[in-house]
């Protein structure tokens, strides 16, 4: 009888080697998101001040490396492309595990779109489930996002088991996907276009104090986030980073009103006198009109990063072994982007 | 004995059925055309009528067997 | 639930666990329970039609069986009374009241199937003769669901009432168990139409537990999914490019059609049995086969003998030989043999027969002209077979062909494929003129070099997924091979070192997992790095 149970187990055991072996090849590889996750994981526990949690308007725009050669701040993103509204919360839960930070600070953008958006095949979930851990919050995350996004019954099972998703990929696996390459957990951004790239032409930045309803979906998701933080002894404050596209103001504007009738702190960087602070040369400092690159990321850091220590009581803690792995780390962002930024 | 070898030679030239062991309906040696030809010769040639109840692998395997059928209906008559 | 699907398997895993932790004697009520749970889940309202014919079948079933042994009672008590005149006349008066019986049951089931099935069929054709009694048929058209698998349960309800008739078996004294053989869930859905001496008994009583039957199920199973999801699936999309839009190819693309049909229904309804099956094996349970790899077959008659037997052997006893022995049959035999000579007029009555199955067959498959004239098909092609078989033999000693040697029989099977195959364009075609137009162009623009200018990568499938199908299509091949020279691939896999195997039974799952077609629909372009 044991014998059998042994070799069960062996054979579940075999098949289940397989299938992570399987799902790593098949699955596609986002050197960003790896990045971001395991550089989190990595990091020398509640050491960090602040945490940055959303989509590319986090990793776009905050960087821990300048953060730290500037301030001396312990910051981190925990943010991956389009991440879905509906696991901002369970990033959050992800994200205190490790670090006890002084603030959480929470992208505004996730919410300011119209549900629809969710419709057009949102793979983008699978940035944060092949990179985080597997936990209780992890399958927590899988089942708001498809309450979410509507999804029901056995259809769920492709976030639990992604490869029902990715499996046709066999078509179109290349070199790099048998060699993935190990990426530098640098904990700030290094995507090559984003280091390059400025706006083909001058775009001038606009404000609006209109207001527009966002989807019902993410509005629920808001509030839901807004009604566990109240829960929360750290810190949180929302913020919507300063774009160039007027379109999507107005919604961030309905965003914000629902995050201060709640009692948080919002602050939208573009309101005039925010935006104005930053000293932003909208061609040279943009990549697109909504992210800034590799410049005006650097600008944005420093003077928000002032802002943070001085509201949120943060240290200079340059020179403190205990910190070690944030100076090692700057360093090396600093080495990998010399070629295209120098500061 | 000998009129039934006849009747299935006549139906079935290649099959050997005086030495052949072979079980004629379970090793498909026969098909449901030459059961159905058999069956109209001997009911003329024994004056039986083999009716659909009686088509059962059992009673038509062996030469041997469609005799002990044979005589069955005979019986009954 | 599809069987192809996730749910299944989960169902079927908790069916399992449940059937093996109650009582040996309660395991039955499982699969009952079980059977019409799956069954509400499918056609949910429609299992009363189910239910509903299985309490008339097994009331009609215990009617016949009364009188039969009613009449084997009195004459026994009367044995020595009567003579053999008396005897005959007794027995004759009892058919007749049993034929009533039984036509009853069998009107009773039949009446439910052509109600669901083919109502609006008869509609449509009736129409013209309505119209001129005015009556706007249209009217009455109905959209019914059919319920769910009952072609098969019919059939198995009309073999149940006639082999009580003709005192083959008892009647089912149990309801519930023969509710049980009427819905029993893993052949319910498309098979194999099982007999009640065969199956009733295995699911009335209980299985234990073992370990061998868990392992050779699941692989059947895998080995279910792995025809459908990889092979059948696949080649469907280009079937379907190639029949819904027939007029844009040549002829030769048609008859890859034509083939890659028949290779897709192969794969998927053999694949279903092998599920069907597998399940059964685990708990303890043997079904018919129903298929022994057909495309060895070296006439069309042989393929249908291989293919779907099943239903095949339930044509053979239930139409085909009552209808060759009944005596109308007798004398028009002889009228034929004095009209025609004695090889054809001897054979004329079961041409007949055989037509009118393959008739019934074809109708049996939908309610469509289309498949009537598929079901022609085939028994034209037979008929042909055994008329020109004289023919036949004298070519072959004209031409000093040798009989059972490779070349021969190789060219019978592919001969038989390829017929096989032009037959396969009916049931797929729109419409039954349709498939007329297709063998046309078959034959005369057949435009050969569509099938090497690229046309066939254009079909929705392309260089990657052609090899894949390839590959699947040899590997099914070979194991049809193997089956037919008689190794038991599953014994000899369980004979190799345990290395080895439990790496046949990953690889095959990972075949599946990777290559099946299956899963939410992937667009390549939603995982390419997006800006928000």
């Amino acid at each position: 009888m044991i014998k059998e149970i042994v070799k069960t187990i062996g054979f579940f055991l075999m098949g289940f080697v397989i299938y992570l072996g399987v799902k790593e090849l098949l699955g596609p590889f986002d050197e960003n998101a790896e990045m971001m996750f395991d550089g989190y994981y990595n990091q020398q526990e509640d050491t960090m001040d602040a945490v940055f949690i959303g989509n590319s308007h986090i990793y776009k725009f905050w960087q821990g490396a300048f953060a730290w050669d500037e301030l001396g701040m312990a910051s981190s993103n925990l943010a991956t492309s389009a991440m879905p509204a509906s696991a901002m919360k369970n990033v959050m839960i992800e994200a205190l595990k490790t670090q006890s930070p002084k603030v959480v600070v929470l992208d505004a953008t996730p919410f300011a779109s119209e549900d629809k958006s969710l419709e057009r095949k949102n793979n983008k979930i699978h940035l944060l489930l092949d990179n985080m851990k597997f936990s209780w919050n992890r399958v927590e995350m899988i089942e708001n996002y498809c309450k979410f996004s509507e999804v029901s019954g056995m259809d769920k099972l492709q976030y639990y088991f992604p490869i029902m998703q990715f499996h046709p990929r066999w078509k179109e696996l290349s070199k790099t996907d048998f060699l993935k390459t190990h990426p530098s957990y640098l904990n700030s951004n290094y995507q090559k276009s984003w280091m390059s790239k400025g706006l083909e032409e001058d775009t001038p930045h606009t404000i609006t104090e209109e207001r527009q309803k966002v989807g019902e979906l993410n509005e629920a998701a808001l509030r839901d986030l807004l009604e566990w933080c109240k829960g929360q002894e750290v810190e949180v404050l929302f913020v919507a980073m300063p774009i160039l596209r007027t379109v999507n103001l107005a919604r961030i504007n309905y965003v914000g009103d629902i995050i201060e009738e709640a009692g948080f702190a919002f602050v939208n960087c573009n309101d005039k006198e925010w935006y104005d602070s930053f000293g932003f040369q909208e061609k040279d400092d943009f990549q697109d009109v909504n992210h800034t690159n590799i410049k005006g990321s650097y600008k944005f850091t420093t003077v928000f990063g002032e802002y943070l220590m001085e509201q949120y009581g943060l240290e200079d803690h340059r020179g403190e072994d205990k910190y070690a792995s944030y100076e090692e780390e700057a360093l090396g962002y600093r080495k990998k982007v010399k070629k295209y930024f120098k500061y | 004995m000998e009129e039934l070898y006849k009747i299935l030679e006549g139906v079935r030239s290649d099959v050997d059925f005086r030495n052949g062991s072979a079980k004629l309906i379970d090793d498909g040696v026969l098909d449901s055309f030459d059961i159905i030809a058999i069956i109209g010769e001997l009911n003329e040639a024994f004056e039986v009528e083999i009716s659909v109840e009686e088509l059962l692998p059992e009673n038509f395997n062996s030469p041997a067997a469609m005799m002990d059928l044979i005589q069955k209906l005979q019986e009954e008559m | 639930m599809e069987f192809v699907s996730a749910i299944f398997l989960v169902f079927v895993a908790v069916v399992c666990a449940a059937y093996f932790i109650v009582p040996i004697k309660f395991r039955w009520t499982v699969l009952l329970a079980a059977s019409y749970l799956f069954y509400w889940w499918n056609s949910t309202y429609l299992a009363a039609v189910l239910a509903g014919m299985t309490a008339a079948t097994w009331l009609v079933g215990l009617w016949l069986d009364r009188k039969n042994q009613a009449a084997a009672e009195y004459l026994k008590a009367h044995q020595s009374e009567m003579n053999a005149a008396d005897r005959k006349s007794y027995k004759l008066s009892v058919t007749r009241k049993k034929k009533w019986i039984l036509s009853l049951g069998i009107l009773l089931d039949l009446g439910v199937l052509l109600f669901f099935k083919y109502f609006n069929f008869f509609l449509t054709n009736a129409s013209p003769l309505l119209k001129a009694l005015g009556i706007e048929a249209e009217r009455y058209r109905l959209d019914l669901l059919l319920p769910l698998g009952i072609s098969f349960y019919t059939l198995q309800a009309i073999a149940y009432l006639v082999d009580t008739y003709r005192g083959k078996y008892r009647a089912d004294r149990h309801f519930f168990k023969f509710a049980l053989f009427m819905s029993y869930f893993p052949q319910i859905v498309q098979g194999p139409i099982a007999r009640h001496d065969k199956l009733a008994a295995q699911l009335g009583e209980g299985h234990s537990f073992d370990f061998t039957r868990l392992k050779y199920g699941c692989q059947l199973i895998l080995w279910g999914f792995m025809k459908k999801l990889i092979l059948a699936d696949r080649i469907g999309v280009l079937n379907d490019s190639i029949f819904d839009n027939y007029g844009d190819y040549g002829g030769m693309v048609l008859f890859v059609g034509a083939v890659g049909y028949g290779l897709q229904v192969y794969a998927d309804f053999s694949g279903g049995m092998d599920i069907a099956t597998g399940v059964s094996q685990i708990f303890g349970i043997d079904l018919e086969a129903n298929f022994k790899q057909p495309y060895f077959a070296k006439s069309i008659e042989e393929f249908w003998r291989r293919w779907h037997i099943t239903l095949g052997a339930w044509m053979k006893d239930y139409i085909f030989y009552p209808l060759s022995l009944s005596k109308k049959f007798g004398t028009l035999g002889k009228k034929s043999r004095k009209l025609f000579g004695n090889y054809i007029g001897k054979k004329l009555p079961s041409f007949l027969a055989m037509f009118l199955v393959y008739f019934l067959v074809g109708f049996w498959h939908g309610s469509s002209w289309k498949y009537v004239a598929y079901g022609i098909w085939n028994g034209t092609i037979i008929t042909a077979g055994i008329l020109l078989e004289p023919a036949y033999k004298k070519g072959i000693s004209v031409f000093r062909v040798k009989e059972g040697s490779f070349g021969w029989r190789l060219f019978q099977m592919v001969r038989t494929s390829v017929l096989c195959s032009f037959g396969r364009l009916f049931p797929r075609a729109v419409s039954c003129k349709t498939g007329f137009l297709m063998i046309q162009t078959v034959c005369l623009q057949p435009h050969p070099w569509e099938l090497v200018d690229g046309t066939l990568l254009t079909l929705g499938l392309d260089g990657k997924d052609m090899a894949v199908l390839f590959g699947i299509t040899v590997l099914l091949l070979l194991v049809d091979l193997a089956h037919e020279r008689g190794i038991r691939i599953r014994e000899s896999i369980a004979s190799q070192g345990i290395v080895f195997r439990w790496l046949v039974y990953w690889t095959a799952f990972f075949l599946i997992v990777i290559f099946g077609v299956y899963g939410p629909i992937y667009e390549r372009s939603s995982f390419i790095y997006q800006q928000f």
